[in-house]
């Protein structure tokens, strides 16, 4: 697509989608009356399967859905949770709106960038970790908040959250939120925004 | 319909439509809200939010682009309400925020809403200080449009054209907030033969077309409304000169015909003036050269031979290639029968059997379907036409009727068109030249178990002893069948029937579509592909027909000629265009008035004007035939002479003159009577006489009547691999009127060879596999390309694509041309 100012210097070149996540999207595309309604779903399992959208996905989801790419790229650009970048195992995602700010977001930002070498919209060479910044993510009460996988981790302080990245970098188990529950990696995270997590109906169990 | 509401806007009170927008409201009452993204043919978007307007009980201003009125609604616009003033201030200042107000190197300027309105409504100086947002400009969406991002406000006026009008679905808006951005993606170009009407639209200078770029200002640029004459579909249209030639056309507005688009073909292809293959003065054979004489040297030279042809009894053809005015193609008429005396007139590309001109009699004289009738109809049946490219406004309306009236279509014929696509069309496939067989099938089943009333002379039209074999070569199973006539059931007299000038190459398959309406009191429209066509054979350019769609061998008819030319016409049919070039050689003379038969006809056409001892070439080219010819007569072009123009419905449009000619050339009636002042025979030299004898021509409207039992013929079977061959001309492609268009044949469609997929995988062929297609007169190769929408055993390859052209394919003999295929 063309982004401003061109197209993007590190585009790495996917591999057709598996035919796996290809089934799994005529199922999502099954759940609705007008197919097209299952885009969104559709570009969250390109997410979960190449780590962004990618153009080979979009190829893809265009042609099943009988749209130019054009139109898909369209909603792919328009969402910030669709990516155009490969994502990290953890996306890290530091909010930076005012009551966060007031409450220190600055120095999670600068102790994150440091210890992880990237900035924000960056992910570490070893693609273990991207780094973000967000609007507010609804903790206020909790500021200042950083997401992983979009587990909102509350009243960080900037040793806590260096701690925290270092465990998910080396693999080590990382303590609960407060709500919510430990960050799942990329894949199952995708996967389950895309409608098909935990809570699959296809797969029986409730939906909610 | 729906019931009538009150609302007052500033004061003034008016009773509209239940439904109505505050926008058109207030139109009515003449009070302008200003507008981006506002657009009567496009739906409501509410994307710019520039026309708020206070409405009494509400908080806040409203957009008056998608605020329908209600029962006793108060508006007060920005005549009257300082909070809609307050409101489009700060919509144009935050407009203006990023705009780089490049006014004075912008195309738009001039012409410019953003400009006209910040005037009007806008506040004098923006609060903003900081650095505009820029862009890297333009990106070139298309070889014909660039995008300069930086001017767009964002309306998505181009983007909802291209998915609510055209479907090119292949602009978007991508990003979001303050890069939101019109795009297209980066590997699938924004291709649409509908592509220069963004330009027209938006209102800013954010998309402009390469061949006008940085080439004037509007308001340096005279204006002429004019009618294009390159398809059928019969466009309104503004010509633009500047220093006496065309910068522009524009799309015109006519709510009947083409409401208020052009296809690009019509918007584009104007730089054909300056090309230097313009014939720009008579031209004489000396010592095998064509060399510059005077008219007078010429006119003399064709009386002389085309005189002493008459004396000895030669016969003189006379051919004509869609391509005149309408007053151009009467005095053709009239100088071909009245001064030659000849019958040998033709004006087709193809020929066909003898119920074609049966139905073309009726037909010119009973009303026929329009524009309108499509849009209202609730099943139209689309024969031997693929309207995006024969004629591109036909696709608009039935894409409308079809996406916002939920009508149906079906077509019948080899290949699919653009339309199978839309919701409610269906595509019943049929081998090439089995049409009659499928629509026989349908008239049994209206007729016999459905028991549609007709009387004998219909039935008898209807019938045909070898439908059931014919029906067995079409390919076509029983339930689209059954589906067609329970859908031609149901609609009955509101159904409308379209058959394309192809279908006549389908034996007996046009009097059957004819004889259907008839049945069912639909409405049918013949769509020829030429402009000229229906002029031409209005004018009686045909064997066998006489001005106003008279038949010659009607001795009444040919009297009421004969009186108002005063001279005495042979009273037998002529020769069609094939015949007439396959004896060539026997002629005493061939007038080309606009005819290309070495083109249409490829090499048989060649060699038939080379075989030709006189050949006269009236035309704005050298073609491939006037090159060949003996005489070749400069004539005028389509901007450079007033004339009328009549489209596929029958509804003729007057044009004047919008540039002078190029060089010494004459209007074709001109030379016509000059011709015949050189011969000694009268005829008149000014066109409101010519108009004046049209009219007395013009007969007064009858029922359409049924025409006898068609004649199909089954398709011979043939050769090794027997592939019907099916072509057509793409609407852009190599064509003469194209030449020198530039960026406009960058958007032509490269030519493949399209086959069924099951019929590659028989032959062992892939996409972009280079396939041989050859027939008994020639063989191209081109890559594949595979299509479903195609029936089994045909092959489809453009007619005349540059690289590929099919026409040196067809048998000018055959009704359907049979190929071998294979894998090169
Ligand atoms: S390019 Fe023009 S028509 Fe398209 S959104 Fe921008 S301003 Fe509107
Ligand atoms: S649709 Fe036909 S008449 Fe209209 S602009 Fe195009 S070529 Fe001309
Ligand atoms: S501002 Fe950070 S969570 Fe609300
Ligand atoms: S014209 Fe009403 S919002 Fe654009």
């Amino acid at each position: 697509m063309s982004a401003p100012g061109g197209p993007s210097p590190r585009r790495p070149a996917f591999a057709p989608l598996a035919e796996e996540t290809r089934a799994a999207m005529r199922r999502l595309m099954a759940r609705y009356p007008n197919p097209r309604s299952a885009l969104m779903s559709m570009l969250y399992l390109v997410q979960a399967e190449h780590g962004c959208v990618s153009e080979a996905g979009i190829e893809e989801v265009a042609g099943m859905l009988d749209l130019t790419k054009a139109e898909v790229a369209s909603v792919a650009t328009f969402y910030t949770m669709l990516k155009r970048e490969p994502l990290g195992r953890y996306l890290v995602s530091v909010c930076t709106q005012p009551p966060c700010a007031l409450a220190g977001a600055g120095s999670l930002r600068r102790a994150l960038e440091e210890e992880l070498g990237v900035g924000f919209g960056q992910t570490t060479p070893d693609g273990a970790i991207t780094l973000e910044e967000v609007e507010c993510v609804c903790v206020c009460d909790g500021a200042p908040a950083v997401q992983v996988n979009y587990e909102s981790y509350e009243h960080l302080t900037p040793e806590a959250a260096v701690e925290l990245v270092r465990k998910l970098r080396s693999g080590g188990a990382v303590p609960p939120p407060v709500h919510g529950s430990v960050p799942v990696p990329r894949e199952a995270i995708h996967r389950e925004l895309a409608g098909l997590g935990g809570h699959d109906p296809d797969r029986g169990g409730g939906e909610s | 319909m729906s019931a009538e509401v009150t609302v007052t806007i500033d004061g003034r009170e008016i009773a509209v439509p239940a439904g109505t927008l505050v926008i058109r409201a207030a139109e009515m009452l003449d009070i302008y809200i200003p507008r981006f993204c506002d657009h009567p043919a496009l739906a409501p978007h509410g994307a710019c939010r520039q026309c708020m307007v206070e409405v009494e009980g509400q908080r806040k201003p409203l957009t008056a682009c998608t605020t329908p009125v209600t029962q006793g609604m108060a508006v007060r616009t920005q005549h009257t309400s300082e909070m809609a003033r307050e409101a489009q201030r700060g919509v144009l200042e935050m407009l203006l925020i990023n705009h780089p107000l490049d006014c004075p190197v912008c195309d738009k300027g001039g012409e410019c809403p953003l400009q006209d309105q910040t005037l009007a409504f806008g506040p004098g100086a923006s609060r903003f200080a900081g650095e505009k947002r820029r862009y890297p400009k333009p990106v070139r969406i298309s070889p014909l449009i660039l995008l300069d991002r930086e001017r767009c406000v964002l309306c998505a006026r181009c983007t909802r054209f291209s998915s609510e009008i055209s479907g090119d679905r292949f602009i978007a808006l991508f990003e979001r907030g303050a890069l939101q951005q019109v795009a297209a993606y980066e590997d699938e170009p924004y291709e649409s033969p509908f592509s220069g009407n963004i330009v027209q639209i938006c209102p800013v200078g954010a998309l402009t077309a390469e061949p006008f770029r940085f080439r004037a200002r509007p308001f340096d640029l005279t204006s002429t409304p004019s009618v294009c004459t390159l398809c059928a579909s019969g466009c309104r249209t503004i010509v633009q000169t500047r220093r006496g030639e065309v910068a522009r056309i524009l799309a015109s507005e006519d709510p009947e015909v083409n409401e208020e688009w052009i296809c690009d073909k019509g918007r584009f292809s104007f730089p054909r003036a300056q090309r230097p293959d313009r014939a720009t003065e008579p031209l004489v054979r000396k010592d095998g050269e064509l060399v510059a004489v005077s008219w007078a040297e010429a006119a003399a030279l064709v009386a002389e031979r085309v005189g002493s042809a008459r004396e000895r009894g030669a016969p003189i053809g006379v051919l004509s290639g869609g391509r005149l005015a309408d007053e151009d193609a009467y005095a053709l008429s009239r100088f071909a029968r009245g001064v030659l005396g000849t019958a040998d007139v033709d004006s087709r590309s193809w020929t066909a059997d003898g119920e074609e001109d049966a139905v073309f009699a009726s037909m010119l004289g009973s009303p026929g379907a329009t524009y309108s009738d499509i849009e209202v109809s609730p099943l139209v049946l689309l024969l031997g036409c693929d309207p995006r490219e024969e004629s591109p406004i036909l696709h608009l309306r039935l894409r409308k009727a079809l996406n916002r009236r939920g009508s149906a279509l079906f077509e019948v014929g080899p290949r699919a068109t653009a339309l199978a696509r839309e919701p409610g069309a269906r595509s019943i496939l049929c081998s090439p030249g089995t049409e009659a067989g499928v629509l026989l099938s349908v008239a049994w089943l209206l007729v016999n178990p459905f028991g549609l009333p007709v009387d004998d002379a219909t039935k008898e039209g209807l019938s045909s002893p070898g439908r059931a074999a014919l029906r067995d070569a079409s390919g076509v199973a029983d339930e689209p069948v059954l589906a067609l006539a329970e859908a031609l059931r149901a609609a009955g007299g509101r159904a409308v029937i379209l058959a394309g000038e192809r279908l006549s190459r389908s034996p007996g398959a046009l009097a059957v579509a004819w004889n259907l309406a008839c049945a069912l009191g639909a409405r049918f429209g013949h769509v020829p592909r030429r402009g000229g066509f229906r002029g031409e054979l209005w004018a009686g350019l045909h064997p066998r027909l006489l001005p106003g769609g008279r038949r010659v061998e009607d001795p009444a008819a040919r009297a009421e000629v004969e009186r108002v030319w005063g001279a005495s016409l042979p009273p037998v049919a002529g020769r069609c265009a094939r015949a007439i070039l396959s004896e060539a050689g026997s002629l005493g003379a061939l007038f080309l008035v606009g005819a290309d038969p070495a083109s249409d006809f490829a090499g048989f056409g060649a060699s038939a004007v080379e075989a030709a001892p006189f050949v006269v070439a009236q035309d704005l080219f050298l073609t491939e035939s006037s090159r060949r010819a003996d005489v070749v007569l400069p004539a005028r072009g389509p901007a450079e002479r007033a004339g009328t123009s009549t489209d596929w419905e029958g509804r003729a449009a007057e044009f004047e003159a919008a540039v002078a000619p190029a060089g010494l050339s004459l209007a074709d009636r001109d030379i016509l009577a000059m011709l015949s002042g050189a011969l000694g025979e009268a005829f008149p030299t000014r066109t409101r006489d010519l108009r004046a004898e049209m009219r007395v021509l013009e007969r007064s409207p009858q029922a359409p009547a049924a025409v006898g039992a068609p004649t199909p013929a089954l398709p011979e079977p043939d050769g090794l691999r027997p592939f019907s061959l099916v072509t057509y001309p793409l609407l852009l492609d190599a064509g003469t009127m194209l030449a020198g268009s530039g960026a406009l044949l960058e958007i032509a469609r490269r030519a493949c060879v399209e086959m069924h997929p099951g019929d590659a995988a028989a032959l062992g062929v892939s996409p972009g596999d280079p396939v041989r297609v050859a027939s008994a007169m020639g063989e191209i190769v081109g890559p594949a390309r595979l299509s479903a929408g195609l029936a089994r055993g045909s092959v489809f390859v453009p007619a005349n694509q540059e690289g590929l052209r099919a026409l040196a394919l067809v048998d000018p003999f055959a009704p359907v041309t049979a190929v071998r295929v294979e894998r090169a």
